[in-house]
């Protein structure tokens, strides 16, 4: 039907073809009108649900992953520095000796950081201290200094008292002054992998937070996204070997590190007042209406999680999911 | 671990009937959104006119029941003759010369090309549809150029000044270079036994998989004989063996490559492709598009003066990158020199009017600026939740290290606690 109409206009523009497409389905020109209203509302929810999209694929689009997978990302470890504090030369990429269930062999089938998108919040100073530095990175300075001409300055300087001498973190700092170093700011982001393209753990990686200077503290975060789904998720890669040896015992083998669902069921059933416009939440996210006349709900979470009731705004119940298979939470 | 809906508590009626909800959705939800695409032009034009390609093809295979569109393709077929019985082509074909343009001048160089291309091209047809019209002509003339010429007498692409260069994961240097990397392209699309309405991107990976097999050799695997597959050349490269690849959420979607048409010969798991940038090539209009634009930019003069004190000046060569990562691995940025940026256009950070774009910090390791991610007031809002935060497992205290339990390093003095699901978090996470 839609072919015939359209053999027969073969030289109408797209535009008017459609147009035309809208009125022969159409049954009279109020309707076909109303699909253009239709069409013009539409329109708007979809540029709102684009904006809406875009502004939460931050981190995983710029790795290059074209979807958010919750799995594959630790959540956000929050961190602070006080005067004086530190982080000696670490890899984020977790060396655990093949003593865990998941398996932690990226170079293999294993899953483990891929790569940190470390965010800063606070404005430091050159001299200020807390950068992060990679040890085995040469500095990008115009004038870098050796590390003993870095220690020579500190031993002189006024923050000499902060340290005993030849302590861990005197030795940072020296290493701080004298390698490749990121200077806190608030709103800086700095991407860095712990693997190579094969997977095997990238030795040069090697970095550290070194000592705060100054009275004002550092604060960071450190986003860490894995190659695989990482531990205690579905789809998580098992140490298969450990497998092995744990049925060569006779001991329950299980198929994922992932803990056990508890089905949760949320519900209002009283009708008191003070609930009439009450909302569930995950911690802090949204979750559902649970006010008076709202339908429960039924959700699957795990052992230890928190769920929170909100009325205007304010946490007014909540609830750490227990033991138990099936529980139910009511207010 | 996040929580999820419970689907079995919260069942909700399902509407089986196929051809009534199809004629409702069409009637009252694509219909009309389509017409607003074309009437207000707010959004993209290769928006709209996907749009319109899935108005003018899906109706015609709904109502010839033609179900399997999106079916497992044979790749193996690429050495198979297109079976013009079973093709699909001579219909839209049809299709093709009832829609569009009342440019004459345009229609006739449509039908040009669609004659040019043959009755199999139905692939690369829906392709330069999908495209918006002025990068579909530059497309067109691409297409034109790879379909009359040969490699041997003309070098289509060449001429047009685009060139692709293949890279591995994180090399900043290129592994192979094609100046005919179209023709290959469309010789890989017309030997599909039928053209699904849309390629799922497991698909599209699949087929370039494929296709690059032959033109990428020395894109091998540089892994040692024992940590690779014994397969050598691109699909080498590509699966890097059971040993190697970790199965990841999608991993039973890909779909694998044979190089032999025998039906016992080994297969191999694709890889997935990126832009320089880290975009995912999920389908072939973002790789077509990749080159229009590439065409479309205005060559770059370079002088050297040589020894004999002569200045020589040439244009620099218009290329395209792709960076293959091997199935199960993740794409990693390949950066060659301290200082050099990456724009991400693609990328929107929290102010929207500030473009989001990397520098580079060391080569080795591998360290990046990230400028405009996020913005003070994220990052004020991130540190006033870790204060209020009040739960035991995720307030501010001493920080631990290990891959288990809570063990106390004397060498890391921090504090640390944890935002799993603080709006801002998840915002700067996702």
């Amino acid at each position: 039907m839609v072919l015939t109409l359209m053999e027969k206009q073969p030289k109408l523009s797209r535009g008017k073809s459609i147009i035309l497409f809208a009125f022969f389905f159409a049954e009279n020109q109020l309707e076909a009108f109303s699909f253009c209203f239709c069409g013009l509302l539409l329109l708007t929810i979809a540029i709102v649900f684009h904006s809406f999209c875009v502004s939460y694929r931050r981190c995983f689009s710029v790795l290059g992953f074209d979807e958010y997978i919750e799995s594959h990302s630790d959540g956000l470890q929050i961190l602070r520095y006080n005067q004086t504090k530190a982080y000696t030369a670490h890899m984020d990429w977790i060396d655990d000796d093949g003593q865990q269930d998941h398996n932690y062999n990226s170079a293999g089938k294993g899953g483990n950081r891929f790569a940190t998108i470390l965010l800063y919040m606070t404005d430091l100073g050159p001299g200020d201290g807390g950068e992060t530095v990679f040890v085995n990175a040469p500095s990008i300075e115009e004038n870098p200094k050796t590390y003993k001409e870095a220690l020579k300055e500190l031993r002189e300087s006024e923050h000499a008292k902060l340290f005993k001498r030849d302590s861990w973190e005197e030795n940072m700092v020296a290493k701080c002054r004298s390698s490749l170093a990121v200077v806190p700011n608030s709103a800086r982001a700095v991407l860095f992998y712990s693997q190579l393209p094969n997977g095997e753990p990238d030795p040069a990686s090697l970095h550290g937070g070194c000592p705060v200077l100054t009275e004002t503290p550092k604060w960071a975060a450190n986003l860490w996204v894995w190659n695989t789904p990482r531990a205690g998720f579905d789809g998580a890669p098992m140490n298969e070997k450990r497998m092995a040896e744990k049925r060569a015992r006779g001991e329950d083998v299980p198929t994922s590190t992932a803990p056990p669902k508890k089905r949760v069921t949320f519900a209002n059933e009283n009708g008191k007042e003070e609930f009439a416009n009450a909302e569930l939440f995950y911690e802090d996210s949204f979750w559902a209406k649970l006010g008076e006349g709202d339908p429960p709900q039924a959700v699957n979470s795990y052992e230890g999680q928190i769920w929170n009731i909100q009325v205007d705004g304010k946490v007014v119940r909540t609830w750490q999911v227990g033991k138990p298979e099936k529980q139910k939470y009511t207010i | 671990m996040t929580p999820s809906q419970d689907n079995n508590s919260n069942k909700s009626n399902t509407n089986g009937g196929g051809m009534f909800q199809f004629r409702f959705w069409f009637k009252w939800i694509i219909l009309p959104f389509t017409i607003g695409c074309i009437l207000s032009d707010f959004l993209p034009q290769e928006i709209a006119d996907r749009a319109v390609d899935i108005l003018l093809y899906y109706p015609k295979s709904m109502l010839e029941c033609s179900s399997n569109q999106t079916s497992t393709l044979p790749l193996e077929s690429s050495s198979q003759p297109l079976n013009p019985s079973t093709d699909t082509v001579p219909e839209m074909q049809e299709i093709s010369e009832e829609e569009d343009d009342d440019d004459d001048e345009e229609e006739e160089e449509r039908d040009a090309i669609s004659r040019a291309l043959g009755d199999g091209d139905l692939c690369f047809q829906r392709l330069l549809k999908s495209m918006a019209k002025e990068d579909a002509q530059v497309a067109n003339h691409l297409m034109t150029a790879a379909t009359t010429t040969t490699a041997q007498e003309e070098d289509p692409v060449g001429d047009s000044g685009v060139i692709l260069v293949m890279h591995r994961n994180g090399d900043s240097e290129g592994c192979g270079v094609s100046v005919d990397f179209l023709t290959q392209l469309r010789m890989a699309l017309l030997h599909l036994p039928e053209c699904p309405v849309a390629f799922t991107k497991y698909q599209v990976e699949s087929i370039l998989s494929s296709t690059f097999h032959t033109m990428f050799t020395f894109c091998d695997s540089q892994e040692s004989i024992e940590n690779r597959t014994g397969e050598e050349g691109f699909l080498g490269y590509c699966d890097m063996g059971e040993d190697k690849t970790p199965v990841l959420l999608d991993h039973d979607k890909l779909i694998p490559v044979a190089t032999s048409p025998d039906p016992d010969a080994p297969t191999f798991l694709p890889c997935h492709f990126h832009s320089r940038e880290g975009v995912r090539m999920t389908s072939f209009q973002k790789l077509m598009q990749a080159i229009v634009d590439k065409y479309k930019e205005v060559p770059q003069e370079i002088c050297e003066e040589a020894e004999d004190g002569m200045q020589y000046c040439y244009f620099d060569d218009k290329e395209v990158h792709l960076y293959a990562v091997p199935a199960g691995r993740t794409f990693m940025f390949a950066p060659s020199y301290v200082g050099e940026t990456f724009d991400l256009p693609h990328i929107q950070g929290a102010d929207p009017d500030k473009p989001v774009y990397m520098k580079v910090l060391s080569v080795s390791p591998r360290v990046f600026d990230i400028f405009n991610y996020f913005t003070r007031d994220e990052s004020q809002g991130l540190v006033d939740k870790a204060i209020a935060e009040k739960s035991d497992s995720h307030r501010m205290k001493r920080s631990s290290t290990g891959a288990s339990g809570y063990n106390m390093n004397t060498r890391r003095t921090s504090e640390n606690g944890f935002d799993t699901h603080g709006k801002t978090a998840q915002a700067v996470k996702r």
